[in-house]
């Protein structure tokens, strides 16, 4: 499958976004301040990696990348409600 | 077209995942990140993977990008909820500029279980009709004066509601079908509850004019541009109201005198054409 410039053009540009996007994110997960702030953090840049797996499937022309996605998504889910689990039962002992 | 819808998709997917970002670091406090992060990045998974969709234009891919934006829009929202919950236990500070703060006293600290309002007269009944509640009048203490107003604008179908601390006042209106709301005017949720926000104008006819001031405060943060009316009894009150309330105050000695001039007035020419 051949990949037209305009389609890759636009896949790579995507790429770029979502990298910036990420590196704001993990500026947000170093500096905190709380770890709830953290958490959002790094659950945000999981979702966007599933995102940029997904722009990959279309610059590769590979389709198995989106399930790649899928599992990043679902393991991002999961990671976030063990850390919200862990945070208030922190509180409450 | 599909190349140029795909393409499309991507850039507004990569868009909204870009003020995620941009919202986790620049917001002040972690619900507002919350509220960037997880609006976006939703929305900018489910343009990305249908992107992918429209792409590969498969019966396969499709089905399972479909079924990845089902997942992440149902499990976003109860993450996102999870987090904020435990985050509101751990007490995290809300933004210095945070006005009211709702959901606070309504969590059973131990349980943590939400719990229902004490007093079903602090909180407006959900059966008020929702074209009432925008554009009214809203009155503080509904005695003599506060009553009368209440008559007169209900006689002329303008809709209002009254904001009261004595609660057999409130029940009273309740049971008479008027919208009242039990609690001190000067709290900032009493006034939420009362729909100051969505309010044209606030009446306070409470006799005691010692908390006023910080009411007319609180009423111009939840709604700055309320138009306020204040009675008052004394002179000096007055001067003073009126320099630092931006609105309408009445002395209550002045509008008798003058209701009471225009009686003799009237009736002395009547006197004196007999």
């Amino acid at each position: 499958m051949t990949l037209s410039d305009f389609v890759s053009t636009a896949s790579y540009i995507s790429l770029c976004m979502m990298g910036v996007a990420i590196v704001l994110a993990a500026v947000r997960l170093i500096r905190g301040p709380s770890l709830p702030d953290r958490v959002v953090a790094l659950d945000l840049i999981s979702i966007l990696v599933a995102g940029a797996t997904a722009i990959y499937a279309i610059a590769s022309g590979q389709a198995v990348y989106l399930d790649v996605a899928t599992i990043l998504a679902l393991i991002a889910f999961l990671g976030t409600v063990a850390f919200a689990r862990y945070i208030e039962k922190q509180v409450s002992q | 077209m599909n190349e140029a819808l795909s393409a499309a998709l991507m850039i507004v997917g990569a868009t909204f995942a870009l003020l995620a970002g941009a919202g986790v670091v620049r917001m002040p406090d972690l619900f507002m990140r919350m509220q960037a992060a997880t609006k976006a990045s939703t929305l900018g998974i489910g343009c990305i993977v249908l992107a992918v969709a429209v792409h590969f234009g498969e019966l396969g891919v499709a089905t399972r990008a479909v079924a990845t934006i089902i997942f992440v829009f149902l499990t976003a929202p109860v993450a996102a909820h999870m987090i904020a919950r435990a985050s509101y236990f751990v007490g995290v500070p809300l933004w210095e500029g945070t006005i009211i703060d709702e959901l606070r006293g309504h969590y059973d600290r131990r349980t943590h279980r939400l719990a229902r309002p004490d007093d079903p007269y602090a909180v407006l009944p959900a059966t008020v009709d929702a074209n009432r509640l925008a554009g009214h009048v809203v009155i503080v203490g509904y005695g003599r004066v506060g009553g009368r107003i209440g008559s007169a604008l209900t006689a002329n179908g303008i809709s209002f509601v009254v904001i009261e601390d004595t609660r057999e006042i409130v029940e009273k209106l309740r049971e008479s079908d008027i919208s009242a709301v039990f609690g001190n005017a000067s709290e900032p949720s009493v006034l939420v509850q009362a729909h100051l926000h969505q309010a044209r104008m606030l009446v306070i006819a409470v006799p005691d004019t010692a908390d006023v001031r910080r009411m007319v405060e609180t009423a111009r943060t939840v709604n700055p541009r309320i138009e306020v009316v204040v009675r008052t009894h004394r002179d000096e009150e007055l001067t003073s109201f009126e320099k630092n309330i931006a609105g309408k105050v009445f002395l209550g000695e002045h509008e008798l005198a003058a209701t009471m001039t225009r009686y003799v007035l009237e009736h002395y020419a009547a006197r004196s054409d007999d």
